[in-house]
């Protein structure tokens, strides 16, 4: 079990370097992937109902990670990333399916929620944070991000059906 | 049926107890990484430099890759377009080349002056620090400070230091949506503005000045922070309202994230008093 918690803190951060280096020259038409956020998303999706505790546990390592490469306080991830996964892990919970635990029809609108979550959340206490920043706008861009990051999650979504849902029966 | 109530009251106020607790030590967490940011921040980027650097490279030169072969469809289009404009250059250079002479003794009074007494610190780029501002390899430890012009070798101004550690700094871009930069074309003063994304626009230029496409943007003499005679951006699109008191254009900003391996920092720039 803790090599499951190790692998994924190192996963995180090797994604906030790539996030932070290689993808940020792979936008689409000005939005930027997400790489930690799909993950974290991802993980918390197909985590079990109740594990409250371990969305706070993802949530303050994939947050601290994020909020190291950038130029902002420390906490304004954590938090975005929280309360986004647990009010994912709310909708999906009461969402039960009755064959599949987890299917792509619940994926999606659960995932663009949490995304728009943690943006709202996490723009809201940088305007807090620091009052000179601009007021939170929904851009062209934030559209593109939004699709180009939902694009990606799907593919995540299928691989890691099938590599760890399979292997666990 | 008493025993059960209690029971639950109990459970309840013992789950209420757990969220609170975790509550508490979460905001005791982020308060002493708050506490610790500075150090935190340079441990890693000390851990990560080399490797985000590699990452942004490999990523300079795939993104590269993947836009030429995105851009090959449109070749032909391309090609046509450039025929067009290199003949429209063939005459514009022929009409030049009688100014360039009596041009040629004032350029270089105002290269000389360009570059006059500049000390540059070359940084390397080592990746993006959230929105329009990018982080290079060199800090405090190196003479960097807050406010510090950034540019690159053909003089494109990037923007200014915006945050300083021991090792790296952080470079907000002209792009930055809290950015505003005196600028001028020819005569016309104005400023310019980010707008996120790499994108920045002209503004509080009077209605009454002649703006056209193509024309250059450089910094002013009036600009606090960064040198006169920068190089800013090239006008793409006018928008003028005469019912406004300034006009206002789209501006294609002249650095390139893409290619920019290396900057220069200026670190002696004083605004002359």
């Amino acid at each position: 079990m803790w090599l499951k918690y190790l692998s994924l803190v190192l996963l995180f951060y090797f994604l906030a370097v790539l996030q932070n280096s290689f993808f940020g020259q792979f936008t689409l038409f000005g939005g930027f992937l997400l790489p930690v956020f799909i993950l974290f998303f991802t993980v918390v999706f197909f985590e079990g109902n109740k594990n409250y505790n371990h969305i706070l546990f993802y949530s303050v390592v994939a947050g601290f990670f994020l909020d190291v490469f950038l130029n902002l306080y420390f906490g304004i991830s954590i938090i975005g990333l929280l309360i986004a996964g647990l009010i994912a892990k709310k909708i999906q919970n009461s969402l039960q399916g009755k064959t599949d635990k987890y299917p792509v029809s619940y994926f999606i609108p659960i995932f663009l929620v949490a995304f728009l979550v943690y943006n709202l959340i996490s723009s809201l206490l940088i305007n807090i944070t620091d009052a000179s920043r601009p007021v939170l706008v929904f851009s062209w861009n934030d559209a593109y991000g939004l699709f180009y990051n939902l694009l990606i999650s799907i593919i995540v979504f299928y691989a890691y059906k099938r590599i760890f849902l399979k292997n666990n029966g | 049926m008493n025993f059960s109530n209690n029971f639950s009251i109990n459970k309840k106020s013992n789950s209420l107890l757990k969220i609170l607790a975790g509550l508490v030590c979460l905001l005791v967490l982020i308060f002493v990484l708050n506490l610790l940011n500075n150090p935190i921040k340079n441990l890693f980027f000390a851990f990560s430099s080399p490797m985000q650097k590699t990452f942004w490279s490999a990523g300079e030169s795939s993104s590269g890759f993947l836009s030429s072969v995105l851009n090959s469809v449109n070749l032909a289009q391309e090609n046509d377009r450039l025929n067009a404009e290199n003949q429209k250059l063939i005459a514009q250079v022929t009409l030049l080349k009688s100014i360039n002479n009596a041009n040629q003794a004032q350029s270089d009074v105002s290269l000389a002056c360009q570059n006059k007494n500049f000390k540059l610190l070359m940084a390397g780029v080592v990746g993006l620090d959230g929105p329009d501002i990018i982080s290079i390899n060199k800090g405090l430890s190196d003479g960097v400070l807050e406010g510090m012009p950034v540019i690159n070798q053909q003089n494109v101004v990037f923007g200014t230091i915006y945050k300083v550690y021991k090792n790296y700094s952080q470079v907000m871009l002209i792009s930055n949506k809290k950015s505003i930069i005196n600028v001028k074309v020819g005569d016309i003063n104005g400023v310019v503005k980010g707008i996120g994304s790499s994108g920045i626009y002209l503004d509080l230029v009077p209605v009454e000045s002649n703006l056209v496409n193509d024309d250059i943007l450089i910094t002013s003499a009036l600009e606090k922070t960064l040198p006169p005679d920068l190089l800013v951006g090239r006008i793409t699109q006018v928008q003028k309202n005469d019912q406004k008191p300034f006009q206002q254009a789209k501006v294609q900003p002249f650095f390139d994230l893409s290619s920019a391996d290396n900057l220069f920092v200026i670190t002696n720039y004083k605004q002359p008093k």
